[in-house]
């Protein structure tokens, strides 16, 4: 079984590349480019991971994490980020965020950092196939 | 023939008359005036206003005389400003051993009579030159006379003092103008300071797609998983990206480019579009609508484009703050540009709580210099304005919004 994540971002390119990146290294992936559209899902609770962008229309990144919280989703939540100041990283992790990546992320970095999370944190699913 | 000792401080004396700058100016009337009549009063053939420079006497006023100057060796000038508070007075040249013997007394124009009062500068009190009246006659000057020309003499120090008034007073003014562009200058910075947060952003946009671009054609590679469609969805995807980042920092440069400090003629219509479009990524994070109601012709204004830019852009940003708690669908910024009688008139309208204080309150924040962005930003719309020969002002109803509205003169 696949490993299913989703891909919060408002930037189409971004949901298209990093989409397609997870998919041909063997997840299964679902793109949203609001919370509320990600929230709106049916089953939302069921994903490995989630990558939120730090800059959402609507919810942002810190008002998203608090909704997963109450909405108990269990998924670790990693925080994408272009420009984030320190406390406000050291913010996002104290509510929740499991890491902060500082966009651009390199993309063997990107799901070898997907990767562990989801093996050391994810209450779902087994880790996917090894990215070489 | 001995020529004359120089003033006791002669370096400053001869800054203090360059610092004029009237040396080899135009005849100006007001001078004309003084020695036709100095030459009337006094029946002399000859009146002058001469201005003594380091190698030559040069007149700023004539009359009776065809040369502009002659050398200071032979001028009688260059005795008179030795001593500034009193007038030198030579009745005849010919027993004077100090001129006896001057090409200007044995030859051309014959000097014999000579009355010349000193003119002072405002400032250091140097004396620069003489009012004179000059007579090929051994005479006297009557009381009524010499009291005439002394009278004449404050009038043409009078006009110097307004010259180095004049002078100070433009000097000021490029000064504080100066300012005022180093100060429009300083708040671009700081406006792209603020910018760089969001620019981070959006150039980090691209080049994450690019890197998952990258490494998504990497694992097909490895994975000996080519297909020929999608890799050229893939490339032409990559190619893409790049062409945002690129855009992005077209953007920015063209920003906080540094400007000449010229105006030129624009069209206020062309800026206000430019700025909204540079403000677009803003725009779409804050989910405000920009509503554009321009007049439907351009509306020419002589203006630094950038300048004026960037009294838009902070009044936008000010917009898209003040409607920060509002929902998406409520915020809503209308731009309206129009002339009014010989007035470009922008108004920047928002649909916030409007502003907190009385309007009074809020014209005079905008002259305080409140060092944090937005008071500071206001300021500098309003110096920026003021500097175009325009102005600022805002109205506001509690719960209806602010309204900032700015007119410039049209131009031509």
């Amino acid at each position: 079984m696949q490993p299913r994540i989703a891909i919060i971002d408002d930037d189409e390119h971004v949901r298209f590349s990093v989409g397609v990146l997870f998919e041909v290294s063997g997840f299964d992936v679902e793109s949203f480019e609001s919370a509320e559209e990600f929230l709106g899902h049916r089953d939302f609770c069921r994903f490995a991971c989630l990558i939120i962008d730090f800059r959402l229309p609507g919810l942002n990144g810190l008002e998203f994490l608090r909704v997963l919280r109450d909405q108990n989703v269990l998924a670790p939540a990693v925080i994408s980020s272009g420009f984030i100041s320190e406390s406000d990283e050291a913010d996002f992790i104290a509510k929740g965020a499991i890491k902060v990546l500082h966009k651009p992320v390199e993309a063997k970095f990107l799901v070898s950092t997907i990767n562990d999370i989801i093996a050391r944190e994810s209450p779902f699913v087994p880790s996917s196939r090894e990215v070489s | 023939m001995p020529v004359a000792v120089l003033p006791v401080d002669e370096p400053s004396r001869l800054e203090a008359l360059r610092g004029l700058e009237i040396l080899d100016t135009d005849p100006e009337g007001a001078y004309d005036d003084i020695v036709k009549l100095a030459a009337s009063l006094c029946e002399t053939p000859i009146a002058l206003i001469s201005l003594v420079d380091e190698r030559r006497q040069w007149f700023k006023a004539a009359h009776g005389l065809e040369s502009r100057e002659t050398p200071r060796a032979f001028a009688f000038c260059a005795h008179a400003i030795l001593t500034p508070i009193e007038p030198l007075i030579v009745r005849n040249a010919e027993q004077d051993s100090r001129f006896a013997d001057n090409p200007l007394v044995t030859g051309d124009p014959n000097i014999r009579f000579y009355a010349g009062i000193p003119l002072v500068t405002k400032t250091d009190r140097q004396p620069i030159g003489t009012l004179c009246v000059i007579s090929d006659e051994s005479r006297e000057l009557s009381d009524g006379q010499l009291k005439a020309l002394t009278v004449l003499a404050n009038h043409a120090e009078k006009l110097f003092h307004l010259r180095e008034a004049t002078k100070e007073l433009l000097k000021q003014q490029s000064t504080l103008r100066d300012r005022d562009h180093e100060l429009a200058r300083l708040g671009r910075l700081a406006l792209a300071g603020e910018l760089v947060a969001e620019v981070s952003h959006e150039m980090g946009q691209p080049l994450y797609a690019i890197s998952a671009l990258g490494g998504t054609l990497e694992v097909m590679n490895q994975q000996r998983a080519w297909e020929f469609g999608r890799t050229s969805v893939l490339l032409s995807k990559l190619q893409e990206a790049c062409g945002n980042a690129g855009k992005i920092l077209t953007r920015l440069r063209q920003f906080v480019r540094k400007v000449s400090p010229e105006c030129e003629t624009c069209d206020m219509n062309e800026i206000i579009v430019s700025t909204i479009e540079f403000l677009d990524f803003q725009c779409r994070r804050n989910q405000v609508e920009i509503q554009l109601s321009l007049a439907s012709s351009p509306l020419s204004i002589y203006a630094n484009s950038t300048h004026i830019q960037q009294v838009i852009v902070n009044l936008l940003i000010n917009a898209f703050e003040a409607m920060d708690e509002f929902g998406a669908s409520d915020r809503m910024v209308t731009v309206t540009s129009r002339l009014e009688g010989d007035s470009v008139v922008v108004e920047v309208s928002d649909s916030g709580f409007g502003l907190s204080v009385s309007d009074e309150v809020a014209f005079t924040a905008f002259k305080t210099t409140k060092v944090d962005g937005l008071g500071m930003g206001l300021s500098i719309c309003s110096r920026i304005l003021e500097s175009h020969s325009g102005n600022i002002s805002v109205s506001s109803h509690p719960g209806q919004g602010a309204t900032f509205r700015f007119e410039l003169p049209k131009a031509g």
